[in-house]
């Protein structure tokens, strides 16, 4: 089963969310590197992924780029790719982290 | 009502090119009622585990695929907590059995995981966490935010990381099925590959082929067979994210409780466990989440050897997920299986088996005992 | 009726590469002259969206009232060579990223590097025709080269967006538009066709018979239009495919060297193509004052020029205590990479 190819409604339903997190602040807990990823996030590698603290409310997301977060970092939430785009497909967009400048 | 195991089977865990997922599924299957004593006929019902067969393979249905392989085609079905189904279909098996409506059945958990290529096992394992809020992360990545949270707050160490492994390694050369007949020092533990920092390759439990089974019966069999006594089941958020707790397993710490409270046990009445260490971290986790160490004592614990022979509790007897393999849908069963062997034997007269979903959204506990 | 620029906003990824680091991974023993030290380079999961999304964020959150004013931006246009979909407006994806209504005039504009210019022009009309309240102009690209072509030094990324409208009760014009003027005919010096990946340009056509004929022509006629002449502007920002072409159209029209100060960040930043003349319009912005007039030409190949003059106004102070980040801001986060890293964000 192809799960790596973006589905039009999950795209549809997933973009709905995007202006509720878009420049939302957040201080980092914890960040790990995942240096074996998933098939379609492979050309990325190495790819840092951080549990983050919104203000009392926690979410998970990757880092923007190939950034470095430590635990304790300032960050925002922006809008970056999710995964490499293909020839073809609908482009997986979603929110990442940064760490403030 | 009592719950007795009377048969048990394990197939060899591994990379098992020349078994495919029904080979698997059969063999324990039929193992397990030949180690009853019985004939297929005997079964009333059967539980199926399985994580990603429909993922892997393309393959649903199994609790008629399962059921195909006896002539007269008893009720089946199958059940999914990804890698805590084979504990979950224990719990079906015994809620049947405890309606009274079935004596005798069969619970069989397998998966067949190495038939893709290791990059896509990671995509199907990566179905255990939320596909949407958790997009991106990996089954390692999970467990490695949990390894620094504890790091952060217990300071837990490389080492007492790394000793796990060296002893499940160790352990597993007693378990026959076991994946790895391999030791390994400290040292290459430590110097292995990252995965998710700070998890290395040898932190984590590998993929694997297998198969686990056991017949459980409430029909009174003369007494010599192992009982189950305590079973618990407890959930948690699938998103670890929104977890009221980063440093413990709250479904752990559920499950144990009612598994206890059911056979009137405490926790320290237990020689010997086995705990779900798909990696390192998990097992340090599921020792304080099971009340076996205080919080943040498990790593200390370990490296003083008290998770071993001669120690407070024997840790993983079988090499744990690390070292015997990881067949998903089989490890809750296997685990309640090699335990129900021990005790046969005479090793132990108490047990207990402990089984995780994803990153701790769900938990299974087992307790058996000697009859 | 007036009309003008209400609050603005740029973006420039955090790394770039040395002309110099260029050259020694092609193997070329020297850069070409074009007045451009480094350029910027998107990160992986960087493309036109994600930067149009990040200028005009910056730009919505410098508002005065930055929720009241996304209620009422009544259109979006972004002009770019690189929008990721042949067919599916960039638009519609940063407009939901932004949250922004979605009763909206919207469409993906191309014409090289005068697409953002030409959005900026389309959106002060919707405003000057009463038609929307507020309207978002953007300037975004990820531009390609193929490796060893002289494009390569200059092919930059980055963004930048301006909300235009009317003086509101909350929302102030901070430089108000004097007036445009737009000039365009069928010159091929640079193209790409569909199923390329990269532009194809005619070398040395590309300058006078293109970039300086139509520079020339636009500014002209916005002068006669206008009735001012080149001494009457503190500002001028001209295109820049690189460093050289700008400083030498000032010449020809009768601007100094003075009046380029500040629009020249093509020597750290390359070529942006689309995002270029508006993004040189916000480094002037970022350091006019009151009173200045600002002339500004871009240049899209294939090809056409649109001609603007604004004059500042004291909300422009204000709005200064607002913004967060600046380009010089953006300039001083920029971190060199290597060859390999950056063949490594090429194709991605």
């Amino acid at each position: 089963m192809n799960q790596t190819l973006v589905k039009p409604a999950v795209y549809w339903r997933a973009n709905k969310n995007w202006s509720e997190w878009l420049g939302r602040r957040g201080e980092v807990l914890a960040v790990t590197t995942i240096r074996v990823a998933v098939p379609e996030l492979a050309t990325w590698t190495p790819i840092n992924y951080a549990l983050v603290d919104f203000n009392g409310a926690r979410r998970s997301f990757m880092v923007a780029g190939q950034e470095k977060v430590v635990s304790g970092d300032e960050v925002k939430c922006v809008l970056r790719k999710l995964s490499p785009s293909d020839e073809a497909g609908i482009i997986r967009y979603g929110i990442k982290i940064q760490k403030l400048s | 009502m009592k719950i007795s195991i009377i048969g048990t089977a394990i197939t060899k865990f591994g990379e098992l090119w020349s078994l495919s997922l029904e080979d698997l599924f059969k063999q324990a299957s039929l193992e397990a009622v030949e180690s009853a004593e019985l004939d297929l006929a005997d079964v009333d019902a059967i539980f199926v585990a399985n994580m990603g067969a429909g993922a892997f393979e393309g393959q649903m249905h199994l609790g008629a695929l399962v059921a195909s392989h006896f002539p007269h085609h008893p009720p089946a079905m199958r059940i999914e907590g990804a890698c805590a189904s084979g504990g979950l279909a224990l719990l079906a098996a015994q809620d049947a059995l405890l309606t009274g409506r079935y004596q005798t059945v069969l619970v069989v958990g397998a998966e067949k995981m190495t038939d893709v290529s290791s990059a896509e096992a990671t995509k199907v394992l990566a179905g255990a966490a939320h596909i949407n809020n958790e997009y991106g992360s990996t089954f390692p990545s999970l467990y490695a935010l949990l390894a620094r949270q504890h790091q952060q707050t217990y300071g837990t160490t490389r080492k007492q990381l790394s000793v796990v492994s060296v002893k499940n390694h160790r352990h597993a050369l007693d378990n026959p099925y076991a994946q790895f007949h391999k030791e390994f020092t400290l040292e290459q533990v430590n110097q292995s590959q990252l995965v998710a920092d700070p998890l290395r390759l040898l932190d984590c439990s590998p993929l694997s082929d297998g198969a686990a089974a056991v017949v459980l019966t409430t029909k009174n069999n003369g007494g010599r067979a192992p009982l189950l006594t305590g079973r618990g089941h407890g959930m948690d958020t699938l998103t670890l994210a929104d977890r009221d707790s980063l440093t413990s397993l709250t479904a752990t710490k559920r499950a144990a409780k009612q598994a206890l409270s059911d056979a009137n046990r405490q926790i320290t009445d237990f020689p010997v466990v086995e705990v779900h260490d798909c990696f390192t971290i998990a097992e340090l986790l599921a020792l304080e989440d099971l009340g076996i160490f205080d919080p943040g004592e498990a790593g200390p614990a370990s490296v003083d050897g008290q998770t071993t022979y001669g120690g407070k509790v024997v840790v993983n007897p079988s090499g744990g997920l690390k070292a015997s393999g990881h067949p998903v849908g089989a490890t809750g069963i296997k685990q309640v299986a090699y335990l129900a062997r021990l005790i046969m034997e005479g090793k132990f007269e108490l047990a207990l088996a402990h089984n995780v979903g994803g990153s701790g959204a769900t938990a299974v506990v087992h307790i058996i005992e000697a009859s | 009726m007036k009309v003008g620029i209400v609050t603005y906003g740029a973006y420039l990824p955090k790394l770039a590469i040395s002309a110099q680091e260029i050259a020694t991974g092609n193997g070329q023993t020297a850069t070409p002259d074009l007045g451009v030290k480094q350029k910027t380079v998107p990160d992986l999961d960087e493309d036109t969206i994600t930067i149009a999304t990040e200028a005009s964020q910056l730009a919505l959150l410098s508002a005065k009232s930055t929720d009241k004013l996304k209620k009422q931006i009544g259109c979006l246009f972004i002009g770019s060579e690189s929008h990721p979909y042949a067919v599916k407006p960039s638009g519609t994806v940063v407009a939901s990223a932004l949250g922004l209504p979605t009763d909206l005039s919207l469409a993906d504009l191309q014409f090289a590097c005068k697409a953002g210019t030409q959005g900026l022009q389309i959106a002060l009309m919707y405003v000057l025709a009463n038609q929307i309240k507020f309207g978002l102009a953007v300037g975004a690209d990820t531009a390609q080269a193929a490796p060893g072509d002289v494009l390569e030094y200059t092919a930059a990324a980055g963004g930048a967006a301006f909300v235009v409208g009317t003086n509101s009760s909350q929302e102030k014009i901070l430089a108000e538009l004097l007036g445009t003027s737009s000039y365009a005919t069928d010159t091929p010096d640079f193209w790409r066709r569909p199923q390329q990946t990269y532009p194809s340009h005619g070398g040395r056509f590309t300058g006078g018979p293109a970039y300086f004929a139509h520079i020339s022509q636009a500014t002209k006629a916005l002068l006669k239009k206008l009735d001012l002449k080149p001494e009457d502007f503190t500002y001028a920002v001209f295109h820049t495919p690189n460093g050289k072409f700008p400083v030498a159209a000032a010449k020809q029209l009768g601007f100094n060297k003075k009046q380029l100060s500040q629009s020249l960040i093509v020597e750290k930043v390359g070529n942006t193509y689309a995002a270029a003349t508006l993004l040189a319009l916000a480094n002037v912005l970022d350091h006019a004052k009151p009173g200045d007039k600002i002339l500004m030409t871009s240049y899209g190949s294939g090809a056409g020029a649109d001609s603007f003059a604004f004059v500042c106004t004291p909300a422009l102070l204000e709005f200064r205590k607002r913004q967060s980040t600046t380009i010089q801001d953006y300039l001083a986060r920029l971190q060199l990479i290597n060859y390999l890293e950056y063949r490594q964000r090429s194709r991605q």
